[in-house]
């Protein structure tokens, strides 16, 4: 009988147990709900607020790394030089005072996604930026380090509201590595339309012209020229729709007797050149390292002096060095009855034969007259006829040279500087390498040019046949105003080294 | 004529209420282009996190109601449809308000809560397809009795089957005892696998089955009384098996909705705090 209720009280117990709720279900919640919230709210908000409240969070060792990571407010970055740092600040931010960091870096529990390369080595640093608990991201927590940065306008002299956002509002961060890159090269292009579209009524003196997308709604481009009115510095002159621009220049260069597709005569025959035999792209590939007569030129502009030794130049530099060096030269042949020997191996002559002349060129070495005349005619046949005049706008001047100099009792000239190239476009984010796949003739009418004058810059339509608005368009890339255009500029700067840039000049 | 189903409860008005409310969002979100692309913390992105975060409230506060007996706020059966279907709004809802920007590479709140929505929203949907399945299934297992009718049943097999095999003599007594003390499950947690093969009364059956071939009436009749005590613990077995897969989606719901409510509000104070 003992089995018989064993039996009964068995499958009545394991029933009794069977018919429970499965599983812990109110524990777990309670674990989960106290658990999740302790860790990722309790624990994280003491330790960014209070951590005196929870000694046990401290770490020192981390905190000494934090505190050490973050740049000092007192000093401006070590890559700038004071002078023009002070110039530069958009806010005075000595005072600025970061917020002790956060016991144990607990709150990175909250960092909702990976910081830019640029900001990941303050990824455990939350304070940094977040410097105000319940507020959103302030200028000066970013001002603190980024002190060089420009305003859009000068605050001082424009006030333009709508100009007053955050940083925050555009440099959206915690986007991955790259993001804030990206976001700074892509502004989306209705907020710059905003206020361009309708510049002038949010700037009614502005020279700015309205512009909402590049693809229909953009002016044509200005090119930085030198003021052809005598003034020094620059102006900014809008290209004509038809025509060519011009910017005056001392130089006489046609590109299209150089770029002959029937080739050039040179030294070795006939020569077809193109246009990276002179222009090679600069380190940065912005622009090209300047044109130099040593390396561009004189293979076959070559300066030669004296028919009889075929390789001898004059240098390319100033007038009396040029005077002096014939002036000794042609004393030495007088002094000692003969012509010195060919200092290097021979090469053509470079005096043309003129119309009538049917034997070699003269040999002033060996004409009639003494030293002084024989340089006087060399110095004038170089000046005015095969060498300088070639090139540069040569003035014959009356009177003597550069008292005590070998050449001062030779004719006297005058070489009329050779303005320095600048930067046609210095505000447009553009670089050469990014634009290596089309070819130079693509954008620039150099083949067709037969002044040096010519400002060889193309206009808007040639950049719209690669270039859509913001809008993609089948075959053209998608142009942001941040793809070309920066925000925060500095004002007009002039580049150094641009395409077409002559080196210094023989004066 | 089709069984109105919690799904279909009033006129399927629920299941107009979450077609709104996602098509809402998604052409909102679809014609909403902020700055630098979607995310959390443009008005739209609050918005949706607002009504996601008053939704994830209301829908844990069905455990309120279930229990709330007395309460007028509606029926609890359209408060369970509502609830299935504002569940399956709040995952459009919630993954709209991510902007498809989550981090899960590194552990952090963001993630973690809608992970934790998203897993609390596909236990539910397990546990819908569960109660749309198996309660059927179960009453046609137990087809109008109860499990302590099944009980009652098997105990008196067992008294009957005793008096029998005390009366055959021999191994019978007790084959029958160890047939009489089969569990139903090995263990608690053994329900939800497949039932004990062979167990006590199986043997006993296999055992008596062969025996009975002899002609022996009193075997005959214990076999059929331990077949019958075989096809009840079957019955049963089958019947809590399918009740715990019934029940066992809640054993996730349920603790991971308490987590999300605590990620929950972790994520909405640490946003702001790190605003």
């Amino acid at each position: 009988m003992a089995g018989h209720t064993d039996n009964q009280s068995a499958v009545v117990r394991e029933l009794a147990r069977l018919k429970r709720p499965l599983g812990m279900r109110r524990l777990l919640s309670w674990v989960l709900f106290v658990g999740v919230l302790g860790v990722f709210l309790g624990l994280p908000g003491v330790a960014s607020l209070r951590a005196a409240w929870a000694p046990f969070l401290a770490e020192p060792a981390q905190e000494a790394r934090v505190l050490a990571a973050r740049p000092d407010p007192q000093k401006p970055p070590d890559y700038i030089e004071a002078s023009t740092a002070s110039a530069w600040h958009l806010a005075d931010q000595t005072d600025h005072a970061y917020p002790p960091p956060t016991a144990a870096g607990l709150d990175r529990v909250w960092n909702p996604g990976p910081l830019s390369a640029a900001h990941a080595p303050w990824s455990d640093d939350c304070k940094i930026c977040h410097s105000t608990p319940f507020k959103r991201v302030q200028d000066a927590d970013c001002l603190g380090c980024h002190k060089l940065i420009h305003a859009h306008v000068d605050p001082d002299r424009i006030d333009v509201p709508a100009l007053a956002a955050r940083c925050a509002s555009c440099h959206q961060e915690h986007r991955g590595s790259f993001a804030l890159a990206e976001q700074n090269r892509h502004a989306v292009g209705s907020d710059c339309a905003d206020c361009h579209s309708e510049i002038r009524t949010h700037y009614p003196e502005t020279r700015t012209r309205p512009v909402s997308d590049f693809a229909d709604a953009h002016p044509q481009f200005r090119v930085q020229l030198r003021h052809d009115n005598g003034k020094r510095g620059f102006q900014r002159v809008r290209l004509p729709e038809k025509g060519m621009l011009k910017e005056a220049t001392t130089l006489k260069f046609p590109h299209d007797v150089h770029l002959k597709r029937s080739g050039v005569r040179g030294p070795a025959g006939k020569q077809h050149m193109k246009c990276a035999d002179c222009h090679a792209p600069d380190a940065d590939g912005v622009s090209f390292q300047p044109v130099t007569m040593a390396a561009h030129c004189q293979s076959c502009h070559a300066l030669k002096m004296e028919p009889a030794l075929s390789n001898r130049e004059v240098p390319h530099g100033p007038v009396p060095a040029v005077l002096d060096t014939l002036r000794e030269f042609y004393v030495f042949v007088a002094t000692t009855g003969t012509v010195p020997r060919e200092p290097g191996p021979l090469t053509d002559t470079v005096l043309v034969r003129r119309p009538g002349e049917s034997r070699a060129p003269r040999v002033f070495a060996t004409a009639a007259g003494d030293a002084h005349s024989r340089a006087s005619a060399s110095a004038i046949e170089l000046f005015e006829k095969t060498a300088c005049v070639v090139c540069h706008d040569v003035k014959r001047l009356a009177g003597k040279g550069k008292p005590d100099t070998p050449g001062a009792d030779l004719p006297q000239w005058k070489i009329a500087p050779v303005p320095k190239a600048h930067g046609f476009m210095p505000k447009a984010l553009f670089t050469h390498s990014a634009h290596s796949t089309a070819s130079c003739e693509t954008c620039h009418a150099a083949r067709t040019s037969d002044h040096a004058e010519e400002v060889l810059m193309p206009g808007i339509k040639t950049c719209r046949d690669c270039h859509a608005g913001s809008s993609p368009a089948p075959d053209k890339v998608a142009s942001d105003c941040g793809l070309c255009h920066g925000f925060h500029w500095p004002g007009t700067t002039v580049h150094a080294a641009v395409p077409g840039s002559v080196e210094g000049n023989p004066q | 004529m089709t069984r109105e189903t919690l799904l279909s409860a009033y006129g399927f008005r629920y299941l107009k209420l979450m077609t709104f409310l996602s098509t809402a969002s998604a052409v909102a979100y679809a014609w909403h282009q902020p700055r630098g692309g979607a995310n959390g913390g443009t008005w739209l992105g609050y918005t949706l996190g607002t009504v996601g975060a008053l939704l994830i409230v209301w829908l844990i506060l069905l455990g309120a109601r279930k229990r709330a007996y007395r309460t007028r706020i509606g029926t609890l059966r359209g408060w369970l449809s509502a609830h299935v279907y504002l569940g399956l709004a709040l995952a459009i809802i919630g993954t709209l308000h991510t902007g498809f920007q989550i981090n899960f590479r590194e552990l952090n709140v963001h993630a973690l809560s809608y992970v934790l929505m998203m897993l609390v929203i596909a236990s539910g949907i397990w546990g819908v397809a569960a109660y749309l399945r198996n309660p059927l299934r179960m009453s046609e297992l137990l087809n109008g009795r109860n499990l302590s009718g099944l009980q009652t049943g098997l105990t008196a097999v067992d008294e009957d089957s005793r008096v029998l095999a005390a009366s055959l003599g021999g191994q019978w007594p007790g084959l029958i005892e160890e047939s009489a003390r089969a569990r139903l499950f090995s263990s608690p947690l053994g329900r939800l696998s497949r039932p004990p093969r062979n167990c006590a009364t199986g043997r006993a059956v296999a055992a008596l089955r062969e025996a009975s071939l002899g002609g022996d009436a009193g075997l005959r009749e214990l076999y059929a009384l331990q077949v019958r005590r075989a096809r009840l613990l079957a019955e049963m077995r089958d019947f809590l098996h399918t009740k715990a897969w019934t029940d066992l989606w809640l054993v996730f719901h349920v603790p991971l909705s308490f987590a999300l409510l605590a990620a929950l509000i972790a994520h909405i104070v640490s946003v702001f705090l790190y605003w």
